[in-house]
């Protein structure tokens, strides 16, 4: 497992794709947060509570969820330029078996989603201090560890589109265009069907803020229900994804 | 008996009902420089990709170093298959990292030292593989088949893309190794090179197997000779050759004739059998059938 994780980081951390689209995100989602304070909507603003601990956890997570799409994309034109350089046939030549392919990759998705965490804790967290008391530090913590349920949803959603679709362009087209659909479907109608759907599943996770979800109680039940859900989802990517590549000519 | 290095039983492959390779059988022994001969699409690459567990094969089975078909088994190979393939934004130490990772090498900078100068790319070990010209990622791609100083080199159409002189490089490269004890597979489809290079080969035509020997049987192996005589008067040897049942005409050459003889005969038998008929000889030569001919005799038959 070591070595796999190895290999994928020599692969990565040259890739100036990735680079480029972690700096943007690296900078939007401060940005956005801070620009938050500027909005004034006819005399209506946000209300001084989202920078402070509790909220300012699940509001960090809530804005980086955003741009999850371009951490989204990182992975899938990670994934399938293995196909495009034809590099994925070679390291099966050089000896590595269809399961640690498919599983290497997968470590990667969760170093992401680790890093991504870690920086919207950050996020949170500084801003909770400068406007509040850090004794309140782990309030409302719990929304972290629920983003980093999201965004492990998320990456895999992305992954599994690079695995089962092998041109770049189309993965990711594809993986825009069900998130739209998605969203459209539910917000006309089927909303009882569409919140068990993996993206709905995974953004409910952390529900938009200020906007009451029916009291703490059903919030923390139905975060619990969800969590189970989504990681069964990650478990059916990932399976699925090898299943295919178990079957296809590499 | 020798060594097993490869042992492949009824291995086909199918694509959409057409049969890319069917029904093969191979063995190939250890220190064999072994050559897989075909046209294009006679089924060499897919033979290939079925053993080095990049395609899946519709039926059969295969064998490395009598281990099955463990992925590990790869580790120990140095394989090329097709294209050089790279990652394009790496330069040729980082690739070859990767490379030496995936197959546990130790002394890693030592061994990426070694074959970047023995396929003469030292020089450019930090440039981006995308930089390289085509011969040079052929080259690299030579260089980490080398890593590791594996037992068993799987090389398909290596010197693809390659200039004359890369060629010659590569070829001198390829027989050097072979010298030292180690197996080679070779798949290609130009002659001259699997004449020169191995010791063995297999004619591969549209999935089928049409032949298995050693290269010497595979030159030699008529039950007649072949002389090629030359005189000033060609029409009056013609005649003595046509009146003489145990002589034929086999072929006309450029103002010689290869005659066809009894197998065992010896130049200087037929010397004296024209000199006895008043034919003093110009020209005197025991006449190898080339590959080429022998590749096109079996192909077509």
């Amino acid at each position: 497992m070591i070595n796999l994780i190895t290999i994928e980081w020599m692969k990565l951390r040259r890739l100036v794709t990735m680079k480029i689209i972690l700096v943007i995100y690296m900078l939007l989602v401060p940005s956005i947060y801070l620009l938050l304070s500027q909005v004034n909507i006819f005399g209506w603003t946000f209300p001084d509570t989202i920078w402070k601990f509790p909220e300012s956890y699940h509001f960090a997570a809530y804005i980086s969820s955003w741009f999850n799409l371009l951490i989204g994309m990182i992975i899938i034109v990670f994934t399938t330029n293995e196909l495009k350089y034809k590099t994925q046939r070679q390291n099966m030549i050089d000896g590595l078996s269809k399961g640690s392919i498919i599983m290497a990759k997968f470590y990667v998705v969760i170093g992401f989603t680790v890093f991504i965490t870690i920086y919207t804790f950050f996020i949170g967290f500084i801003f909770g201090v400068i406007n509040g008391d850090i004794s309140d530090m782990f309030d409302g913590i719990h929304q972290i560890g629920a983003y980093f349920i999201e965004t492990l949803g998320y990456f895999s959603f992305a992954y599994f589109f690079a695995n089962m679709i092998r041109l770049p362009a189309l993965a990711i087209i594809l993986y825009l265009l069900s998130t739209i659909i998605e969203a459209i479907a539910g917000s006309i109608a089927f909303q009882e069907y569409v919140q068990f759907l993996p993206l709905t599943t995974f953004s409910k996770l952390v529900p938009i803020p200020i906007i009451p979800t029916g009291g703490d109680l059903e919030m923390i039940w139905g975060q619990g229900g969800r969590t189970i859900l989504a990681l069964i989802y990650v478990l059916v990517f990932v399976f699925i994804s090898y299943k295919v590549i178990k079957r296809r000519d590499i | 008996m020798a060594e097993t290095v490869l042992e492949i039983k009824g291995l086909s492959k199918k694509y959409k009902k057409v049969g890319a390779v069917s029904d093969l059988n191979l063995k190939v022994e250890k220190q064999m420089i072994f050559g897989l001969l075909g046209p294009n699409g006679s089924g060499k690459t897919t033979t290939l990709g079925m053993v080095m567990g990049v395609i899946r094969p519709s039926s059969g089975t295969y064998s490395w170093f009598d281990n099955g078909e463990k992925d590990a088994n790869r580790k120990r190979i140095g394989a090329l298959l097709e294209t050089p393939n790279f990652y394009p934004y790496l330069t040729a130490v980082q690739n070859l990292e990767i490379t030496a990772k995936i197959k546990e090498i130790t002394n890693v900078a030592g061994e990426i030292e070694k074959v970047l100068k023995a396929v003469d790319l030292w020089e450019r070990k930090d440039s981006k593989f995308r930089t390289f010209s085509l011969g040079m990622k052929q080259r690299l791609a030579i260089g980490a088949t080398l890593l590791g100083d594996p037992e068993l080199l799987v090389l398909d159409e290596p010197t693809n893309g390659l200039d004359p002189q890369g060629i010659a490089e590569i070829r001198q490269l390829i027989i050097e190794i072979g010298k030292s004890g180690k197996t080679i597979i070779i798949a290609s489809h130009i002659l001259d090179e699997i004449e020169k290079i191995c010791t063995h080969c297999a004619i591969l035509k549209r999935g089928k197997l049409l032949q298995v020997s050693t290269i010497d049987e595979l030159i030699g192996n008529r039950d007649v000779s072949l002389i090629e005589v030359g005189t000033d008067d060609l029409n009056e040897l013609k005649l003595i050759v046509d009146s003489d049942d145990s002589i034929s005409i086999y072929k006309e050459g450029d103002g010689t004739l290869i005659l066809s003889c009894k197998s065992g005969t010896k130049a200087s038998e037929i010397n004296q059998y024209f000199f006895d008929k008043g034919i003093v000889l110009s020209h005197l030569v025991k006449f190898q059938e080339s590959l080429e001919n022998q590749f096109l005799a079996i192909v077509n038959k």
